[in-house]
């Protein structure tokens, strides 16, 4: 390896501090949050002791199943901090206020209730930024660009549906009889309102919206009328916003129970990202959402769905960062496919410990391209399929290619980046950010400093530096065998003599080589478990969790213990908890 | 029905991307109020990069150098693939700026750590708050006071059809969402907090919105916009009613969130209740107030490389162009006096293949990517739609002279350069127009001095009285 010259110490100071951006100083300590109260902005609550002991679910913990590389009840030896945290108040999932759909669940719910593809129909809402997720209702602001928009949008789903015969028809139920047929309007009024609001119309509602009527007798066309209640719906108040309202709980101030059409409501965005469907909303009519073992039933049910798996996946690639990835379009489909595959896998087909994500053995190889990405083949079927890592040095989701292309710069991967990432959204940490005005500017190879190694020295020799980059480029360098696209590989790109050494260390917890090994790094000390409360805690409720929580993401870690690490679980202990049938505002 | 207003030439610029349609009365009535009164125009317009070190003129004073990051203002003369004439002279360079730096953040100062603490000074003059809860630890970019657009809109807005416009080219973040990066309009709300006024980030919503209330000539074409019309009317009606009815039910919190789409709703409502029935007669409205040509579906968004490295194109070269011709053929048409234009967000993650052959985003660039010549490539790119939109003001004539000689535009960047993008020294600002005495066409060096002094000046020059947050001072150099 080449040995690095002084200028080339200062730029890859100044570069790696750039990467994570520019700051007050860095106070060269990783925050791992004290209390058990998490923080505002982030929902990084307290973070449990590395090794502090297991919980130990009872009888619970992966089935094992052949190539999973399971790990077993309490195998993360987590203790939830923060003394007895539950689930069991009414209040405990804080204040609730009115969520606007993200721009994702309008796109969902619109395509569910209609049975229509909206394609870039949608695209003139504004977006909604996600970190990681879209429905963070607190930056959610109403706008005349978010109303022009959704007038915008509106106005093109109805002159869709009502373009489409076999649409039209279905929504309707009926075939109309003339421009005027108050009939056939009505149902198609109730048919796509019910959907729309998420509770069925009231009368006066119905014949509010029939007075459009008139509009159809002078285009002599009936579905003029269906168009334009189709446009009111969707810009409704009640459509665009989940809004609760509930009946006061005697005794309780501030404390609301929910009707049943809200608590569906409350399911289906939660398990599906979308509204109601037809059946949940039946269920709601008929009482069938009131208890805990009705609920249960009913989420039990809506885990079977394709929507549920859907809503995983994306949950997953929002907190993870493989949305959309860099690469050609083939090899990111395949990459997203695989890690589909293994959350489908582990969370719904199979029902096992959510850690056995990070464990597996085995992947789902698409394609021959896919496969030697890994120095893997294609199942011996020649179909897509999985396929065992064997002794490719990988395990689990953080071998993979879509999240190893996260930490990534233009031209190559960056240590620092990578160690960002992990630390994060992986193990849930904050990280500080550099000093103001440092030059950031990306160190160059050059002949002294040709390797990346070198160029990263001053991380590691100025003081100034190491405090944090210390911290952050280590884990980088231990996944430095893996690039962009999660190829394995030994040498830099673009160089002869720049091998990779690949070893690793995440400070505090111990030195590793590539991501098998990080894996088990990171389960010994406790992290994952944790922040997959964090992550679904934030998810749940469309905010992060804060100081006026009367519970906290430690409440669902210590569900999520003792459900054995059981995704499915812990969303079935979240949706019988009793606080999921109230509303609290102070 | 004839009009008394005069008419003009079709105008150069204009013929391209006008359609010829007349227009509806109350806007020819606004037309010939602006005319009468003088009525003045400000726009305020950001980059989200930094200027590098190559972009500030080295020449003081009349006839300063334009260098790559500047060419733009040279228009054809400079660039013959630019559809414009130079605006050299109607636009003044201010450079030397800078935000100053603290933890705390000190007055009209941002808070250590860059993107995007200089959002707050820049913008409304108001020093910083003291987060860095941003993605990846970044700064937090929520401007802490109302912005120069908000505090000049109850000075020149009044009666207007739109009281102001905020637009944005770049339609998404791309990468380390945060949503205050993309918002450059703030105001105070009624309890007195000061609140994100967003952008329109889709062309056709905004073309829709802006021109909603031009009436074809041709009978039935005025027919079916008229039918239309109702039909939105009647649909908007129901919907406020219902709004207002479950306002009704909500609690306080609730309520108060939802106020704000009730407002916006309400006040569609109203635009589209003031669309007229009756189209002009053809030969007699001012042919340079007129719709551009409908831009129809937007151009799609592409995003490669996840949540660590996005980097995406929308097409914002086209984006950029159909919103600034938008805002010009607004102030010709007097729809609004005052407009915000973001081009692209605080930290851009836009690719920069398009705008300046380096396929990484505009931020990467900034970093190591590309070079400083890249860098001012960028600027000049920012800088075409400002230009071109001046032009067109320019070739207006009004009674009392041309509607840029009633304007006042500022260009602002994110950052300057101190051997580093990430930095508020040495930034620069381009002021354009010559309302209230701007005396544009040189370069003036303003050491030390801060960007949003540029910012105020233009205030004053529309007839601003007081001050930009904690900034109080202009720089009177441009006025002489």
């Amino acid at each position: 390896m080449a040995t690095h010259s002084m200028k080339g110490i200062a730029r890859a100071c100044i570069l790696a501090l750039a990467v994570v951006g520019a700051a007050p100083a860095c106070t060269g300590r990783i925050d791992d949050p004290v209390g058990t109260r998490p923080r505002d902005r982030n929902g990084a609550g307290s973070v449990g002791a590395a090794g502090a002991g297991s919980v130990g679910a009872a009888g619970a913990g992966s089935v094992g199943a052949a190539g999973a590389g399971s790990v077993g009840a309490g195998g993360t030896g987590t203790t939830p901090p923060g003394g007895p945290a539950s689930l069991t108040g009414a209040r405990a999932f804080g204040r609730q206020a009115a969520r606007r759909l993200s721009h994702s669940e309008y796109r969902r719910a619109v395509e569910d209730a209609l049975g229509i593809t909206l394609g870039t129909d949608a695209d003139s809402l504004p977006s909604d930024p996600g970190e990681p997720f879209d429905n963070e209702y607190r930056r959610q602001f109403a706008s005349a660009a978010w109303i022009e928009g959704s007038k915008s949008v509106a106005d093109k789903i109805a002159a869709k549906v009502v373009a489409d015969d076999a649409t039209r028809i279905r929504l309707s139920g009926c075939a109309p009889t003339g421009p005027t047929d108050a009939k056939c309007l009505t149902q198609f009024v109730n048919n796509v309102g019910r959907r729309l609001l998420r509770r069925p119309l009231l009368a006066e509602e119905v014949t509010e919206l029939l007075r459009f009527q008139s509009f159809a007798q002078t285009d002599g066309n009936f579905w003029t009328s269906a168009a334009m209640a189709l446009r009111t719906l969707l810009q409704d108040l009640e459509f665009l916003y989940r809004i609760e309202i509930g009946a006061p709980v005697a005794g309780e101030a501030g404390l609301f129970k929910l009707n049943d059409y809200e608590v569906g409501a409350r399911l289906s965005f939660l398990l599906w990202g979308s509204g109601p469907d037809d059946g949940l909303l039946d269920s709601a009519a008929q009482g069938r959402l009131q208890t805990s073992t009705q609920l249960r039933d009913a989420a039990t049910a809506m885990l079977q769905s394709p929507k549920a798996l859907r809503q995983l996946q994306n949950f997953h690639a929002a907190w993870f960062g493989y949305e959309s990835l860099p690469h050609p379009e083939v090899l990111s489909g395949a990459l997203v496919a695989e890690t589909n595959a293994l959350i489908q896998r582990v969370v719904l087909d199979e029902r096992r410990s959510w850690l056995d994500l990070f464990t597996a053995t085995e992947t789902w190889i698409s394609s021959a391209m896919h496969g030697a990405l890994y120095g893997l083949s294609m199942p011996a079927s020649g179909q897509p399929g999985w396929v065992s890592y064997g002794a490719t040095g990988r395990k689990g989701i953080l071998s993979h290619g879509s999240v190893l292309s996260n930490g990534t710069k233009a031209t190559d991967t960056s240590p620092t980046l990578r160690g960002v990432f992990i630390r994060m959204r992986v193990m849930c940490q904050e990280v500080p950010p550099p000093p103001p005005n440092v030059n950031n500017a990306l160190p160059p190879s050059d002949a002294a400093t040709p390797c990346k190694a070198d160029r990263y020295t001053a991380h590691r020799t100025d003081p100034s530096c190491s405090s944090c980059h210390s911290l952050l480029d280590p884990i980088g360098f231990g996944l430095e065998n893996y690039d962009s696209a999660g190829r394995y590989r030994t040498q830099e790109p673009n160089t002869s003599n720049c091998p990779i050494s690949g070893r690793g260390d995440v400070p505090g917890l111990g030195p590793f080589r590539g991501p098998a090994e990080l894996t088990d790094l990171l389960l010994k000390g406790g992290r994952l478990d944790r922040c997959l409360s964090i992550h679904l805690y934030q998810f749940a409720m469309g905010r992060p969790a804060d100081s006026g929580d009367e519970t906290t993401p430690d409440a669902l870690l210590a569900q999520f213990i003792r459900s054995g690490y059981r995704v499915d679980q812990l969303l079935l202990d979240l949706v019988t908890a009793p606080a999921f049938q109230h509303r609290w505002v102070e | 029905m004839t009009r008394t207003l005069s008419r003009r030439a079709v105008l150069r610029g204009l013929g391209g991307a006008a359609i010829s349609l007349p227009l509806l009365e109350i806007m020819l009535d606004r037309r010939a109020e602006a005319q009468a009164a003088g009525a003045r125009r400000f726009l305020v317009v950001f980059g989200g990069v930094s200027t590098g070190p190559l972009v500030a003129p080295k020449m003081t004073g009349a006839n300063y150098d334009l260098g790559v990051g500047l060419t733009s203002l040279g228009g054809r003369q400079a660039d013959p693939l630019l559809p414009y004439d130079s605006v050299q002279s109607e636009f003044s360079i201010v450079s030397g700026l800078r935000i100053p730096t603290g933890s705390p953040p000190p007055a009209a100062g941002r808070q250590n750590g860059f993107h995007s603490s200089h959002q707050s000074p820049l913008l409304s003059g108001v020093r910083s708050n003291t987060l860095n809860d941003g993605p990846l630890g970044h700064a937090n970019a929520k401007t802490m006071g109302p912005s120069s657009d908000q505090l000049v809109m109850p000075v020149l807005s009044a009666g207007t059809k739109f009281p102001s416009l905020e637009y944005r080219a770049q339609p998404e973040v791309y990468r380390e969402p945060d949503p205050n990066k993309g918002i450059m309009s703030w105001k105070k709300d009624a309890a007195g907090a000061v609140v994100p006024n967003p952008p329109m980030s889709s062309p056709k919503v905004a073309f829709d919105q802006l021109f909603r209330g031009f009436v074809p000539g041709d009978p039935a074409g005025a027919a079916r916009q008229q039918a239309l019309a109702a039909q939105d009317k009647s649909v908007l009606d129901l919907v406020k009613n219902r709004s207002q009815r479950l306002m009704s039910k909500l609690g306080a919190e609730d309520k108060q969130r939802l106020q704000r789409h009730f407002e916006e709703i309400r006040q569609l409502e109203m635009r589209i209740s003031q669309i007229g029935s009756t189209p002009v007669d053809a030969s007699t409205p001012d042919a340079s107030c007129k719709p551009v040509a409908d831009p129809g579906t937007d151009p799609s968004v592409s995003v490669t490389g996840g949540a660590s490295r996005g980097i995406g194109w929308a097409n914002e070269e086209a984006r950029s162009q159909i919103m600034a011709d938008m805002i010009a053929q607004a102030f010709i048409c007097d729809l609004t006096r005052v407009a915000s234009f973001m081009l692209t967000y605080a930290q851009c993650f836009v690719s920069g293949k398009t705008i300046c052959g380096n396929s990484s985003d505009l931020h990467e660039i900034g970093h190591g990517a590309g070079t400083t010549t890249q860098m001012a490539q960028i600027v000049s790119w920012h800088l075409k739609f400002v230009a071109g939109l001046a032009d067109k003001l320019r070739s207006v004539q009004e009674p009392d002279g041309n509607i840029l000689s009633k304007t006042a535009i500022v260009f602002l960047t994110e950052g300057g350069w101190a051997n580093d993008p990430h930095s508020t020294e040495a930034m620069m600002v381009a002021i354009g127009g010559r309302a209230g005495g701007l005396k544009p066409g040189k370069h003036i060096i303003a050491t030390g001095k801060h960007p949003a002094s540029v910012v105020l000046s233009a205030m004053k020059a529309v007839g601003y009285q007081g001050v930009l947050g904690e900034v109080t001072t202009d720089i009177p150099e441009l006025f002489v």
